[in-house]
């Protein structure tokens, strides 16, 4: 029997790129959910934040201020901190570094991307090694609210670029 | 296409003060999922692991740091955090009974590379003697070498029976 989880599109980045874009051209829009996971993400540039977005129908991001996050911390310098956010024009992931083990690692799942009176809701998990080394995550999740047909995510850094990473696209198969 | 989430291999013990799963990350895959399905044990624990490296041996080196929050039905969520361990938190493994116990869904990246550290994140849910008492957890093994396997071991007692399955996501 087949399995259930399905590779879509996967990009390795092992020289840099400006952005990182799963789904798109590649979009495969037979599936309910979607999995993306990313793993060993680094920055060439120290101490610049990666973003997501969502990639619209056209196959470019949406930077429209329709995004909103609510996730727990977790870290191993402070008290868990709950973040909170409306009306963002990208999700933060991570702020992430150039020294050793610094880097991003996650799962997201993602929601309502091929119906068009919906919003596209996104479950994030991650286990992050930041930019002053510390252990540091973000779970919960974000919403673009605006109800559109949406192919897939962009990732791209707050000024430089990707210096590395591995970044899958999945379908849930019914 | 193939399916994406493979079955590698699987563990089981009984009576035991931890269970390895040795050999089962490798160049195949980037990503792992780690499930303990079935675990009772003989004390009132908290799971933990510890990564096996290339040539076998449990690593209990102060090289793990970790960051949980217990969510429970009958208090307030509590936060545990630490850094430079000898073993990685996962959560609280629920009491002495197997009806107790839920489970644990263990997400582990990048084992295999060797210029890269080892980071996990997951959740459980089970039960405690109060009530519901689940877990979300990340965490790091802070040194750039090889993975190979898995170490489960309960902070006090032993494992009365545990089961480990490792699935590789391609």
């Amino acid at each position: 029997m087949a399995g259930s989880l399905i590779k879509i599109d996967e990009e390795m980045v092992t020289s840099a790129v400006a952005s990182v874009t799963l789904g798109g051209s590649d979009w495969d829009s037979s599936y309910d959910v979607y999995m993306v996971r990313f793993s060993n993400v680094t920055p060439t540039t120290d101490a610049t934040i990666i973003y997501a977005r969502i990639i619209k129908s056209d196959d470019t991001a949406d930077s429209t201020a329709n995004y909103d996050r609510a996730i727990k911390i977790l870290r191993t310098d402070a008290t868990f901190t709950n973040v909170g956010q409306t009306n963002q024009t990208e999700v933060g992931v991570e702020v992430l570094g150039t020294a050793t083990g610094e880097s991003a690692n996650g799962i997201f799942y993602l929601f309502n991307f091929n119906n068009a009176s919906e919003y596209n809701f996104c479950t994030t998990e991650m286990s992050n090694f930041d930019n002053t080394s510390r252990l540091i995550a973000g779970q919960g999740g974000f919403v673009h609210t605006v109800s559109q047909v949406s192919k897939g995510l962009q990732f791209f850094m707050s000024s430089s670029t990707i210096a590395s990473g591995t970044f899958t696209l999945y379908g849930l198969k019914k | 296409m193939a399916g994406s989430l493979e079955f590698i291999k699987s563990a089981s013990g009984t009576s035991v003060s931890s269970l390895s799963v040795a050999d089962c990350f490798s160049a195949n895959y980037d990503v792992y999922q780690v499930l303990i399905a079935k675990l009772d044990s003989t004390g009132s624990a908290y799971a933990y692991l510890r990564f096996i490296d290339s040539g076998g041996s449990v690593i209990s080196a102060s090289e793990y740091d970790w960051a949980e929050m217990d969510l429970t039905a009958y208090a307030g969520f509590a936060e545990n955090r630490n850094t430079a361990q000898n073993k990685g938190l996962l959560g609280f493994a629920g009491g002495t009974g197997t009806a107790d116990m839920g489970g644990f869904l263990t997400t582990v990246y990048n084992p295999n590379d060797s210029s890269s550290y080892t980071f996990y994140n997951g959740q459980s849910s089970i039960k405690a003697s109060s009530g519901l008492a689940g877990a979300k957890y990340i965490g790091v093994h802070k040194s750039a070498e090889q993975i190979t396997g898995i170490n489960i071991l309960p902070s006090t007692g032993t494992w009365d029976n545990i089961t480990i399955n490792i699935y590789g996501v391609k």
